[in-house]
């Protein structure tokens, strides 16, 4: 029993470490599950109950399955398939009297390990990682050294870890990287938040206040003012009455001078959305290499984001000494866009480039058409058309909030005439389609607004929650103009991060709480971590090898191929060595053996063929009765190899004298037998012939 | 015999081949969802697997490996081979010791330790256990060294014996010691003969001995009746083997009466009477070595 729990403990400690990081993301009943199935094999240690059955282990399983599939219904997406190893992972320990099963439940439990690793990549996580693989790996060496003290158990397991670091750190660096996935296998849904390609108000009724992390964002030299962070994501640039949709536009090169403001560097951490698009301050005029910058200043990259990226990006925002142009202000001074060259144009294609951004909604929300002309069709410029469009937002008891009531077949009118009740994408939403009713271009954009700072790290946190919609209008003599609606009834949100958070450094005084602070100083160390580590990839690696001298200017565009090939082939050459060097080696049959093999072999040649059963006596007699001729020296060679074999001390010369006796032992094997030619089904071979002769 | 590097030969135990499969799984998987945790994992196993390689290979390393003599056994018993061994300068932890497929011990060796293979002996003769195979999977389980080394070590089995009536050359004694003898002798004294090993200590001339001359022991013909002579020739059985196995019996059973005893074996091997552990051994040795076809003499001790 004690050399039992030797083993037992270890192992299931193994597999409690493993799946404690899945716990939180379990179904309950599972974490009950295991732990009552580990609590018993525990208790049993000591009691001495019963090992569960066959049957029993069958029943459980089956249970378990069945639970499982009442818990995850059909889906067999990620979380069924954790759930299922953790199931299998409380009812391995029933197995363990075999060592195979054991090495197995190991197995599974490196394999469970990775899972964890799946669901998040912080540091915490590939820290515990090092701890869990040590508690795996000490059960491993426990299973298979279970004579030796558990104290040299532990030391060689932290020696190996500790050896296998340096070598893990290289590989890491030097593994090639691919741009994108080997199997375009991206079903990677968990932990991560969908980014919508698809805006319609008054579809959803309320907004969960999601605090993950969106993205985080560090600043070079400058950073803005709490009104001047919104973030540019997604365009919307077609509206069907219902939903606003984006629409593709064709990528721009844009050269950052002649632009009035200021332009602001900063480096963007992205959380994977499983979208192609790319946060940027409002208004980006330079994205990294590899991401494509729109004409309609939207930055993309070539695949949806998967995994944390990290990238650069500069953008352009109006001159502080000017005043900032959100809301109604913003809309009187306008900002000149200098890449759109649609400046020219004069009012009338404005108008059709209006009817074409709303001309899939049809007849749809005709009671906001007849507000739009009512309020402002007599308003001659679009400065003007959009300033009494926000006044009557203002002036008629919209209120702002986050669940508003759910709309009909006309969202439109049902928001504006009837609940008067939403949040930031119904006001932009309406005042876009009211101007473009009124024949004044306007598309929603997408994105984030705000930012809480992080004082430690000195960057800005941005929620999910922190998401918001505004528009932007057409002005034939200055360009795009951002309005945002939801400033005219909520001038608040503009300035305050919802959650109340700040991204001023004034807000944080020592008043800042204790855990808020340990928050913010975890942040900040996470940040550091996957600035460099998740952050590391194809392009990162690049990068390296550039500055190790082998990246692509030395004229080898190819050099990632190389280093992939040199990395593989190294280590099947180390493998190959080894292999090599510990080849399996036969000990070879003894000196003895070999020389009497010989002999035997030449016999054969005669068709005295020894069986194997035959001791060499017999063989002997048997020999010397059908080749009578060699009589002598057969049993000769046999005497003397019998001698040697079990005569307990014998000469050293009466093996060498074995040895000459068998080398001079060459009989001729006898002439064709006249029986052989006579018999022509007969084979070649003399020495069957010889067989067949009594 | 030390292990080096040359009696070593390396592979992948079953679980050691599975785990690489998962390990190829985990990096498709890192390499596909360009995880670096999972990288990391990753290589940190590879890593550990490829270091563990070399404290398997240092914990065989200078492993020293001493065949101790074997004492006989009679046939269908284990023969116990003793060997001994020595760890290299750090140890020697979970190591396989496998005598010819058969006798397997498990052993961790700080220093020095004796360890026994038994091997059931079924025939009578010398049991050769060609190679000892040492072989170990620590510290992982996953990678195997193995080395087969010369056994360099044999084992003299007797027959197994089977009680029966025995039978002389001389006459017949019954198992319970009486002797049915024909032959008078008397008291005497007939010469010297030359000491054979396995004869009386007490007919040894010593006289003799102390002049210088060798070892002679005074023969009496009276001696020579009192003894028997266990004869291959006067067994009825049919059987090789079995007579064999009543000649093994017949000696055990002399040797525990104190009987004074000699063998006879075909075609002209003679064991001359005498009694004593030494006598014992080489008339069960020459069962145990007899083959009808040669003649074989036994060698001394």
């Amino acid at each position: 029993m004690k050399n039992e729990s030797a083993i037992i403990i270890p192992i299931i400690g193994a597999l409690v470490v493993a799946i404690a990081p899945h716990t939180p993301g379990l179904p309950l009943w599972i974490n009950v599950w295991c732990l009552l199935m580990w609590g018993y094999m525990l208790v049993r240690l000591k009691t001495g109950w019963p090992m569960p059955g066959t049957m029993v282990r069958y029943a459980l399983t089956f249970a378990g399955i069945l639970g499982l599939m009442l818990t995850y219904s059909i889906s067999l997406g990620s979380d069924a398939f954790v759930g299922l190893l953790a199931l299998m992972a409380a009812i391995k320990p029933f197995e363990m009297p075999t060592h195979r099963h054991r090495m197995i439940t190991i197995l599974l439990t490196y394999f469970i390990i990775i899972t964890s690793l799946f669901r998040s990549e912080s540091m915490f996580i590939v820290l515990y990682m090092f701890f869990s693989v040590f508690v795996t790996t000490l059960a491993l060496v426990r299973i298979n050294a279970p004579q030796v003290r558990f104290r040299e158990n532990l030391n060689l397991t932290g020696t190996i870890l500790a050896q296998a670091i340096p070598l893990m750190v290289l590989l890491f660096l030097l593994f090639p990287r691919l741009p994108g996935s080997l199997f375009g296998l991206t079903d990677r849904s968990m932990g991560v938040s969908g980014f919508s390609e698809r805006m319609s108000p008054g579809s959803v009724s309320s907004l969960v206040q999601d605090q993950t992390t969106a993205f985080r964002a560090e600043f070079k030299n400058t950073r803005p003012t709490p009104d001047q962070l919104y973030w540019r994501g997604i365009l919307f640039q077609e509206f069907d009455g219902k939903s606003w949709i984006p629409k593709n536009s064709p990528q721009t090169r844009i050269s950052p001078s002649g632009v009035p403001g200021e332009a602001i560097d900063y480096t963007i951490l992205l959380e994977p959305h499983n979208s192609t698009w790319l946060m940027a301050l409002d208004l980006p005029i330079k994205g990294p290499s590899w991401a494509r910058l729109a004409m309609d200043h939207t930055l993309t990259s070539q695949r949806p984001v998967k995994q944390k990226i990290k990238y650069r990006a500069t953008s352009i925002i109006p001159n502080p000494s000017e005043k900032s142009y959100p809301g109604l202000t913003g809309a009187q001074e306008g900002i000149d866009r200098p890449g759109d060259k649609t400046n020219s144009q004069d009012f009338t294609s404005s108008k059709k480039m209006a009817r074409a951004i709303i001309a899939k909604a049809g007849n749809k929300n005709p009671r906001a058409r007849v507000l739009a002309y009512t309020i402002a069709d007599h308003a001659t410029t679009v400065t003007e058309k959009a300033q009494l469009l926000l006044a009557y937002f203002r002036e008629n008891q919209f209120v702002y909030t986050l669940n508003p009531p759910l709309t009909k077949d006309h969202p439109i009118d049902d928001f504006l005439l009837e609940s008067k009740k939403g949040y930031c994408e119904h006001y932009a939403s309406a005042f876009a389609f009211m101007m473009n009713v009124l024949g004044v271009p306007a598309r929603v954009v997408g994105g984030y607004l705000g930012g809480e700072l992080n004082p430690y790290g000195n960057y800005l946190i941005i929620r999910q929650s922190y998401a918001h919609a505004w528009a932007e209008i057409f002005d034939p003599a200055k360009g795009w103009i951002r309005i945002d609606p939801t400033a005219a009834v909520a001038p608040e949100r503009i300035q305050t991060n919802p959650d109340g958070s700040s991204s001023s450094q004034g807000a944080f005084s020592g008043a800042m709480g204790f855990s808020r602070k340990l928050q913010f100083a975890l942040d900040a160390v996470n940040l550091r971590w996957e600035a460099w580590f998740t952050g590391y990839s194809y392009f990162e690696q690049q990068a390296l090898l550039e500055k190790l001298g082998l990246g692509k200017r030395n004229g080898f565009p190819g050099v990632a191929g190389i280093l992939s090939l040199i990395t593989l082939l190294g280590l099947a050459i180390f493998f190959g060595f080894i292999f090599w060097l510990f080849r399996s080696k036969k000990t070879g049959p003894d000196p003895i053996q070999k020389t009497y093999t010989l002999f035997c072999r030449r016999l054969d040649r005669l068709g005295l063929p020894k069986i194997p059963s035959q001791g060499p006596v017999d063989f002997a007699k048997m020999c010397a009765e059908k080749a009578p001729n060699l009589t002598l020296e057969i049993t000769a060679i046999t005497d003397l190899y019998v001698r040697l074999r079990f005569q307990k001390s014998c000469p050293d010369t009466t093996f060498s004298d074995f040895k000459t006796r068998v080398a001079d032992f060459k009989p001729k094997p006898p002439g064709p037998d006249p029986s052989a030619g006579t018999n022509p089904t007969c084979g070649p071979e003399p020495g069957q012939a010889k067989d067949r002769t009594p | 015999m030390k292990l080096s590097r040359k009696h070593l030969s390396f592979f992948p135990t079953q679980h050691g081949l599975l785990f690489l499969g998962i390990l190829g799984a985990m990096l498709a998987g890192s390499i596909n969802y360009n995880n670096n945790a999972g990288f990391i994992l990753v290589f940190l196993l590879g890593g550990m697997a490829l270091i563990s390689i070399f404290h398997s290979f240092k914990n065989l390393m200078g492993l020293e490996i001493i065949p101790l003599s074997a004492r006989p056994v009679f046939a269908g018993q284990n023969a116990i081979f003793p060997f001994q061994v020595k760890a290299g300068t750090s140890g020697c932890r979970s190591v396989a010791f496998i005598l010819s497929s058969h006798g397997k011990v498990f052993e961790s060796i700080d220093r020095k330790k004796t360890i026994r293979l038994k091997i059931p002996a079924s025939q009578r003769g010398v049991l050769n256990p060609v190679s000892l195979t040492i072989s170990s999977v620590y510290p992982f389980g996953l990678f195997t060294f193995r080395a087969r080394i010369p056994a360099q070590t044999t084992c003299l089995v007797y027959p197994e014996p089977r009680p029966g009536p025995v039978s002389t050359i001389r006459g017949k004694y019954s198992l319970d010691g009486e002797v049915e003898t024909s032959c008078q002798g008397s008291d005497d004294f007939q010469g010297l003969k030359p000491y054979q090993p396995g004869n009386s200590i007490k007919r040894i001339a010593w006289k003799t001995l102390s002049r210088g001359r060798g070892v002679f022991i005074k023969d009496f013909t009276a001696q020579d009746s009192l003894a028997v002579i266990l004869d291959f020739e006067a067994l009825k059985e049919r059987e090789l083997e079995l007579k064999l196995s009543r000649l093994c019996h017949m000696i055990l059973t002399a040797d525990k009466k104190k009987m004074e005893y000699g063998l006879r074996l075909p075609p002209n091997f003679l064991q001359n009477p005498g009694i004593g552990e030494n006598h014992k051994h080489s008339c069960l040795k020459a069962l145990a070595l007899f083959n009808p076809h040669f003649n074989l003499q036994a060698g001394p001790g």
